[in-house]
């Protein structure tokens, strides 16, 4: 059963460094078993909000995860929380086998038995050091670690930042496939947006340390549409005010917000935009037209 | 507890090699030479006082392997906390170790253990290795020397658990007074990384300057920063009565030793470096808390 009370409540959340603002007061819940996509430029403020989320640095306003203040109490929330921040970021001096062993006594929801289970049928093996695993490997070893905790959120921050197409695949249909169920919440960011839009069930957009998208993926269809435009309808569209405008190819393309797609239909080829056709399209909106989502 | 000693146990795994590797690479080649030397005559014993009997020479030689044990775990376990407060730094592994449900004051407080506890034990296990060695050097010495007294196995047994309980009674009250010298640079490092080693020494003395620049002419000689170091660093003992039991023609006894030695700590300053400890532990774990960078 899913859980009513969100996994993440954030009110008010700032952080500054200095006199420079990152996060500008963001609100917003994160409800159990759902797959959220939190994406921005670099230095929008997403590894910040996700520093704030699991603890790694204080903030301004109110921020609950799990029902617990994550900086004042990480080390117990982390029973209850995994995450990848960087492919890297393993013990580099450690073998497999020390890990797993490190693990199991340090980690009372990690399960050496199913670790090794995901890591069967790959290269990494017990003896092997993991300063010696290539980068995909250790995404693999990473990946396999969390996916043996027992959590109900994990987090994700560019968990396949430098890998391949053919390992980035298999990393996020192992996610699905062997981890998700409807008791777990995840939370991705990553710039390969497309790579994630088949598995996300909402979306977080974020902009210069405020969110300006905040959504269920299946309302994008409905609030957003996008018109490849026939030339000689072109002024009729642009006067429905759309949020981005660009060409491809010779081709006019217009993203619209709040516009039907029946209104849109006789001015050309009508869709529902793309997560990285959104993206682009709200993060080059002047800043005094984006909303705060919801 | 079991979290607790599978982070001693890391500590172990990546430092292994100063702690495990060096000296039983040491005490291999101390073994070969000592016993190619006896065994190819290129010992000789003098003695001002006349030949001593393979127990004493036994003991003294096992006192100055403790001895030199002691000084090879001053400046390792000295680059040990350099490194070790910021070691999880390195590759980005400090994301990983936050990503464990372990609070940082434990992690440091396991690395302080391990500094203080676990790999001085491992140093006095080599130690202790040594003393059997030498306990064969003795006996081999005693065969190819006719004016040296063959060993009593009881007596040589006697001497090896006396000298091994003034070593260690030597080791555990020196490295509580030393505590805070090491929990000091492991301080820094969480803050500076490897810059702790100059910064450990540099601080001390700019804030020893900046006294003698203020207080100029007052207070004991060099200020009183320069002498409380100069005090704290001295863990001395009552040097007439150590060399006397060492070199007497009697079997050393560790009583008596080991009662001067705690005769002569200031167990006021013994507490007080404890607790100084116990705040830079503190307040590295609290920036280790703020700062993942």
């Amino acid at each position: 059963m899913s859980d009513p009370q969100p996994i993440v409540s954030a009110r008010g959340l700032r952080k500054r460094f200095g006199r420079n603002e990152i996060l500008h007061g963001l609100d917003f819940d994160i409800p159990a078993g759902r797959i959220y996509g939190l994406i921005g430029h670099n230095g929008a403020g997403k590894t910040t909000t996700l520093n704030a989320l699991l603890g790694l640095t204080s903030c301004e306003g109110e921020i609950r995860v799990l029902g617990r203040d994550p900086f004042a109490e990480r080390a117990r929330m982390m029973e209850d929380v995994a995450f990848i921040s960087d492919v890297a970021s393993l013990p580099r001096f450690l073998k497999v086998s020390d890990l797993f062993s490190m693990l199991t006594a340090i980690h009372p929801r990690f399960s050496r038995a199913r670790a090794e289970g995901f890591l069967e049928g790959t290269d990494v093996k017990a003896h092997h050091r993991v300063k010696h695993l290539s980068k995909g490997m250790i995404a693999q070893l990473h990946l396999a670690i969390v996916m043996a905790i027992d959590a109900r959120l994990l987090v994700l921050d560019e968990p396949t930042l430098g890998l391949d197409i053919t390992y980035r695949k298999r990393f996020y249909r192992r996610l699905l496939e062997d981890y998700m169920t409807e008791d777990r919440t995840l939370l991705i960011t990553t710039h390969q947006v497309d790579e994630i839009e088949f598995m996300l069930s909402d979306v977080m957009f974020i902009r210069d340390g405020a969110l300006i998208l905040h959504t269920p993926m299946e309302s994008v269809g409905q609030r957003y549409a996008q018109l490849i435009a026939e030339p000689a309808r072109l002024a009729e569209a642009e006067a429905l005010k759309p949020v981005f405008t660009e060409t491809r190819f010779g081709q006019t393309v217009l993203v619209y917000e709040g516009v039907p797609a029946e209104t849109l239909a006789p001015l050309g080829q009508v869709s529902t935009p793309t997560l990285s056709d959104l993206f682009v399209a709200l993060m080059q909106r002047d800043a005094g037209t984006t909303e705060a989502a919801r | 507890m079991k979290a607790f000693l599978a982070l001693v146990k890391r500590e172990h795994i990546e430092h292994r090699a100063a702690f495990v590797y060096a000296p039983a690479a040491i005490l291999l080649i101390f073994t070969v030479a000592i016993f190619s030397a006896v065994l190819l005559g290129r010992l000789r014993v003098e003695w001002d006082f006349g030949m001593p009997g393979a127990g004493k020479f036994f003991e003294i030689g096992f006192m100055g392997m403790a001895g030199f044990w002691w000084i090879y775990l001053l400046p390792v376990l000295f680059f040990y906390f350099a490194d070790a407060f910021s070691a999880d730094r390195r590759n980005n592994a400090m994301l990983f170790w936050k990503s464990m449900p372990q609070s940082d004051l434990k992690i440091l407080g396991t690395k302080t253990f391990a500094g203080l506890v676990a790999f001085p034990a491992l140093v006095f296990l080599a130690m202790l290795a040594t003393g059997v060695v030498l306990m064969g050097v003795s006996a081999a010495m005693a065969l190819r020397i006719d004016q040296m007294a063959a060993p009593d196995p009881v007596g040589l047994f006697s001497s090896f658990f006396q000298v091994s309980a003034v070593a260690l009674a030597f080791l555990i009250f020196a490295l509580v007074w030393y505590a805070p010298f090491y929990v000091w640079v492991g301080g820094l490092s969480t803050v500076f990384g490897r810059w702790s080693i100059p910064l450990a020494f540099l601080i001390p003395a700019l804030l020893g300057l900046f006294e003698n620049l203020l207080f100029f002419g007052d207070g004991p000689d060099g200020g009183y920063v320069f002498s409380f170091l100069n005090a704290r660093s001295q863990f001395a003992v009552d040097r007439e009565i150590w060399q006397a039991q060492i070199l007497s023609e009697t079997p050393l006894e560790a009583s008596v030793l080991i009662g001067n030695l705690i005769s002569n700590i200031d167990w006021v300053g013994m507490a007080t470096g404890i607790l100084f400890a116990g705040i830079v532990l503190y307040l590295a774990s609290e920036y280790r808390r703020r700062v993942i960078d």
